[in-house]
């Protein structure tokens, strides 16, 4: 499994580091706020910016992992080595789930040292940041999901398309259900369901 | 330990509503070096890939070291070699990327007679396998099949697209791994010199359907192409079963038979013909016999 | 795992997935005609002006001769209300801003002292107040900083978190309270009066409500939710001189929100209710008169007391009603009214659309209609607006539309702007919530009515499910499931179907000529056996021993396909 996961991460390093860059930016942004005292509102317009390009770079994460495997036919030979199909899609996700927590826990930390600065002046700041970085985290790993069931598509223009539709769609659920419970349990049972479909997809199609 | 460590029942195939397999059914005895022959897009990748995995079956079943093919555990992968026409190897990667993956991905690594291989077969380990000639590639890819130590080995016509020389070299180089090692081998080719000098059984996939099915030996002692010359011109009531192919010219009558036994040379004996030449047959020959057109044969309605 | 198993969590997993995702798109339809709809209102029917003039004692001041006019104004917020009702927007607004709850924890803040927050800690069931007393002086020396910190419970105020200071169980408060702070605690029943000082705090208790199951207090003193959504003012004279009817800044009587939507007037010396002092006023649907409104109903309200204040005898206030304001739940009619000291209606009204036409008799005249429904049926692009509504409910999985039926009665208003699943704000819903002397099963009929578009639509495609599957062979059981799915879950279904419906080309049967599954032993329509009629294997075979006692008796496909070629 380590040596799956470790081909994954070397195979798409350009496509971890992109959520990651993302990150790196509001991070910037964050303490720069903090030093120049920014307005709310900006920072606030600028870390929605941002979080979508977050969510951005992980579906075109799951959409690659994909995508490349089909084209390049990478799995034929994986799959005929001491390694199951299973095996092959679980390290796949759990790099997903790493290049996620990679991107989403400097960001977190950055917003208890710094407070106020993502959301400003909020009362119970901890429980705020607390529903708003999972809720955050879960839709990453949505898009991401989303990504990875796209991307066993062999149409490009399919791939392209399907991605940046769904995309807007998973996103847009974070702004129509907020940061409660609601939107988690909306957001699980999408993740639950778009792994299951790509797993039940990779696990039976020929390759 | 399965006896037969690869078992094909009924095994059919469809892609796009036309029917590649037909109900194959078929074993492969341990130790066995079976050559599996057809024409092309007779289904021999198809049969594999499914024995794979890579592939869903539509009905039938095959079972791979005793495990359903299309539930394979990654130990009964880790026990097959598998060298792919066209050697479907990751482009992208260089060769020692490549290999490092494969050895990180087995359950046994041979990383001395890995080392011999490569040393025989020369290849820049530094090199991206796109940059690889097919002949290096081909190389590789039975280097790496080989290096696991498999019980089971497919070779699925591995020498496609090799010059005569590579191709040569291949062979020598499988044959002595092969041979040395005493595993069960599926081997698919249309060099048929090549299979006639290592299998040690024969299958030949025709119309979806698996004619032939023996030994090599059996083989050559049962199909037989005669020369038939009757003292007028060709009865044409000349009923046999297992007629492969027949031609006739004047009193001239070649006639290819399958199952040629002494029942069926007494038949011919009553049309008294004046003489039965046997004409010697190579492998090759038997295929081509073998694999004409169905519209070729003459149709049989008697039974004998 | 096997096939079938495989193919349910495939089917169910692509049900999820084909249903959230439709649901959101249609989520982003339907607020968009909603957000079109809510421009399709002119300015003057987004306000509404009741002038409750004479009825309202102390308008005429001290000369009878000038009068002050008592005037009420209540208006809609701007289109970009919709924005702050989706749930991003919400949350931030009610967690990440100082002066409002959330479901994590209870917060206020006091209004002047942006240093010394006022809290209530869940965990200790105390409220807190900190901060910096600037002004202490020890021992006549410069003023020196002291950090303080007091906790108030129900028996009483300390510098500790102290056990003999008792516990609130879920308490309500102000948020804009001062620094006396009202408290009502749903586990006592009762109401707290809490009098912060950096140098010492106190706490009043008053007596348990006289009739406590007939009291849900929601909302104490500031009377408002959703600030913004609507605006409502009373007239300010300037004439000072004279005692004036102006907003109440009194401090003996405090508006209290009750669950029901009544709205009690506590008496603070006493900590008692002294009385009614009104109700939300319930705004027009689009299909009528809703239910008598409670809290939860309306998208926002706003109470504001007015009574008179005699400046020239100090601050003096008496009591003289309140006036309340509501916005519908579709955010398309205003009501308001205006209470007496004793809680009877003086005068109400809500937002009305101007019509000018011909009447029937040929008279051209002008019409009143309710906002909201003119937003729904009259104004220009109103019906298409409304089609479009209706045909994207239809396009909701119906089981959801149903559901959204008995749901929404218990929903509160904005959810309709967080609900991708269910439709609070529907068609249907609104039939649920509708007042008026409905029998259950008229109101059944009234939903069917706008679930038709659905059903046909649905019915219409449930018959393609039935026919594809009999057509690619599914079992009988499996074609059930389809068909009822796809009647009960719709769109979704159907996207599931289609996605997961077995693949591949059929072959035409030999025997009846119709498709047929290669991967099903038997012709699904006619039950033959497999015949192969493209490929003619010849008829000879050379097998080894083993096989060729198999051969003898060729299988029963061969011998459909090859009667005559069978070798010994």
């Amino acid at each position: 499994m380590l040596t799956l996961i470790r081909r994954e991460i070397r195979d798409q390093l350009l496509y971890i580091a992109l959520p990651c860059f993302f990150s790196v930016v509001m991070i910037c942004i964050a303490t720069m706020s903090y030093w120049w005292g920014v307005p709310a509102p900006i920072s606030l317009a600028l870390a929605a910016n941002l979080t979508a390009g977050l969510f951005l770079g992980l579906c075109c994460l799951g959409t690659v992992q994909m995508h490349t495997d089909r084209a390049g036919r990478v799995s034929v030979l994986l799959s005929t080595l001491a390694v199951t199909r299973g095996q092959i899609f679980l390290a796949r996700v759990l790099v997903g789930v790493l290049t996620l927590l990679v991107a989403v826990i400097p960001l977190v930390i950055t917003a208890l040292v710094l407070p106020g600065q993502i959301i400003p002046q909020v009362s119970s700041y901890r429980h705020v940041l607390a529903a708003v970085s999972v809720t955050i985290s879960l839709a990453g790993f949505a898009c991401y999901s989303i990504g990875l069931l796209v991307g066993w598509r062999t149409n490009r223009a399919w791939v392209l398309i399907g991605s940046i539709l769904l995309l807007a769609l998973v996103a847009s659920l974070v702004w129509i259900k907020g940061f409660g419970v609601d939107a988690m349990a909306v957001l699980l049972l999408l993740i639950a369901a778009a792994l299951l479909r790509t797993w039940s997809q990779f696990v039976s199609t020929s390759l | 330990m399965t006896d037969n460590p690869i078992v094909i029942e009924e095994l059919v195939k469809y892609y796009d509503g036309r029917c590649i397999l037909d109900g194959i059914s078929l074993r492969v005895p341990r130790g066995c070096i079976y050559g599996l022959l057809g024409r092309n897009g007779s289904g021999k990748t198809t049969m594999i890939r499914i024995l794979l995995g890579l592939e869903p079956p539509t009905r039938g079943r095959t079972l791979v070291l005793g495990e359903d093919s299309t539930r394979l555990s990654a130990n009964a992968h880790g026990r097959v070699g598998y060298v792919a026409e066209g050697h479907h190897l990751i482009q992208s990667y260089t060769v020692s990327r490549l290999i490092d993956l494969c050895k990180g991905l087995s359950l046994h690594w041979n990383d001395e007679f890995f080392g011999q291989l490569m040393e025989t077969f020369r290849l820049p380990t530094d090199r991206k396998v796109k940059d690889l000639s097919t002949g290096m590639r081909a190389q590789l890819n039975l280097a790496l099949a080989m290096a696991i130590d498999p019980e089971l080995v497919i070779l699925d016509d591995p020498t496609l697209g090799l010059d005569t020389v590579a191709r040569r070299q291949f062979l020598e180089l499988a044959i002595d791994v092969i041979q040395r090692q005493g595993r069960t081998i599926l081997f698919s080719s249309h060099i048929l010199a090549d299979v006639e000098r290592i299998a040690d059984r024969i299958g030949i996939l025709v119309a979806g359907k698996l004619v032939v099915d023996c030994s090599l030996d059996e083989l050559k002692s049962r199909v037989k192409k005669l020369r038939v010359i009757f003292p007028e011109r060709t009865p044409d009531d000349l009923y046999l079963t297992g007629i492969i192919n027949q031609q006739a010219m004047g009193r001239e009558m070649v006639l290819t038979v399958a199952n040629w036994n002494p029942q069926k040379q007494a038949i011919l004996q009553i049309f008294s013909p004046e003489s039965c030449t046997e004409m010697p047959m190579t492998l090759e020959d038997i295929f081509i016999e073998c694999t004409r057109p169905a519209g070729a044969v003459v149709p049989q309605e008697s039974e004998v | 795992m096997n096939a079938s198993r495989r193919y349910l969590v495939n089917a169910l997993a692509t049900g999820v997935i084909a249903t959230i995702l439709l649901c959101t798109g249609l989520f982003w339809a339907r607020w968009l005609c909603s957000f079109d709809r809510h421009l399709l209102l002119p300015p003057s029917a987004r306000e509404v002006v009741i002038r409750p003039s004479r009825r309202v004692a102390g308008e005429e001041g001290t000369d009878p001769n000038l009068l002050a006019p008592a005037i009420v104004t209540a208006a809609m917020g701007e289109t970009q209300r919709l924005f702050y009702g989706l749930g991003a927007a919400q949350y931030l607004g009610s967690n990440a801003f100082p002066g409002a709850s959330d479901g994590w924890r209870w917060l206020v803040r006091l209004r002047d002292e942006q240093s010394a927050p006022l809290r209530y800690d869940s965990s200790l069931g105390l409220f807190i107040y900190e901060g910096e007393d600037p002004y202490r002086h020890e021992r006549d020396t410069r003023p020196t900083h002291h950090k303080f910190r007091h906790y108030a419970g129900p028996n009483g105020a300390g510098d500790k978190p102290d056990e003999k200071l008792g516990r609130f169980s879920s308490p309500i408060a102000d948020p804009y309270a001062g620094s006396s702070l009202l408290v009502y605690d749903r586990g006592q029943k009762r109401f707290f009066a809490i009098q912060w000082d950096a140098r010492g705090s106190s706490v009043r208790q008053g007596p348990e409500l006289a009739d406590a199951n007939n009291h849900h207090p929601v909302q104490i003193g500031s009377i408002e939710r959703n600030f913004g959504a609507i605006h409502m003012a009373v007239p300010c004279p300037t004439n000072v001189e004279s005692p004036v009817l102006t907003q109440y800044f009194g401090g003996d009587r405090v508006l209290v929100l009750d669950a029901s939507g009544r709205i009690d007037l506590l008496d603070v010396q006493t900590l008692q209710i002294a009385g009614v002092a009104g109700r939300l006023p319930t705004p027009m649907s689009p299909l009528g008169v809703a239910r008598p409104v409670t809290p939860d109903d309306v998208v926002a309200y706003f109470a504001l007391p007015f009574g008179v204040c005699n400046a020239r005898q100090g601050p003096e206030w008496t009591y003289r009603g309140c006036a309340v304001a509501t916005l519908s739940r579709e955010m398309l009619a205003v009501e308001v009214a205006c209470f007496d000291p004793n809680g009877r209606v003086i005068e109400s009204g809500g937002t009305m659309f101007h019509e000018y036409g011909k009447s029937a008799s040929g008279r051209v005249g002008e019409s009143l209609r309710c906002s909201a429904q003119a937003a729904y049926y009259h104004l220009p692009g109103a019906r298409s607006l409304t089609s479009a509504k209706l045909i994207l409910e239809s396009l909701h999985p119906p089981v959801l539309v149903l559901a959204s039926y008995f749901a929404s009665p218990h929903q509160e208003a904005t959810a309709g702007f967080r609900s991708v699943l269910l439709l609070p704000d529907s068609f249907v819903a609104m039939v649920a919530r509708a007042g008026g002397d409905m029998m259950w099963w008229e109101r059944f009929g009234r939903v069917f009515c706008y679930m038709i578009p659905g059903l046909f639509f649905y019915g219409f495609l449930a018959e393609r499910v039935a026919r594809d599957a009999a057509w690619i062979g599914l079992a009988r059981k499996t074609r059930k499931a389809w068909v009822v799915g796809t009647v009960v879950f719709g769109l979704p279904a159907y996207v599931a179907y289609r996605l997961t419906r077995p693949k591949g080309t059929l072959v035409t049967c030999a025997n009846c000529g119709l498709g047929r599954r290669p991967d099903m032993e038997k012709c699904h329509h006619c039950g033959s056996v497999w015949a192969v009629p493209e490929l003619i294997p010849p008829a000879w075979r050379v097998l080894g021993e083993a096989e060729q006692v198999e051969a003898a008796s060729p299988s029963r496909a061969e011998e459909t396909s090859q009667p005559t070629k069978s070798d010994a």
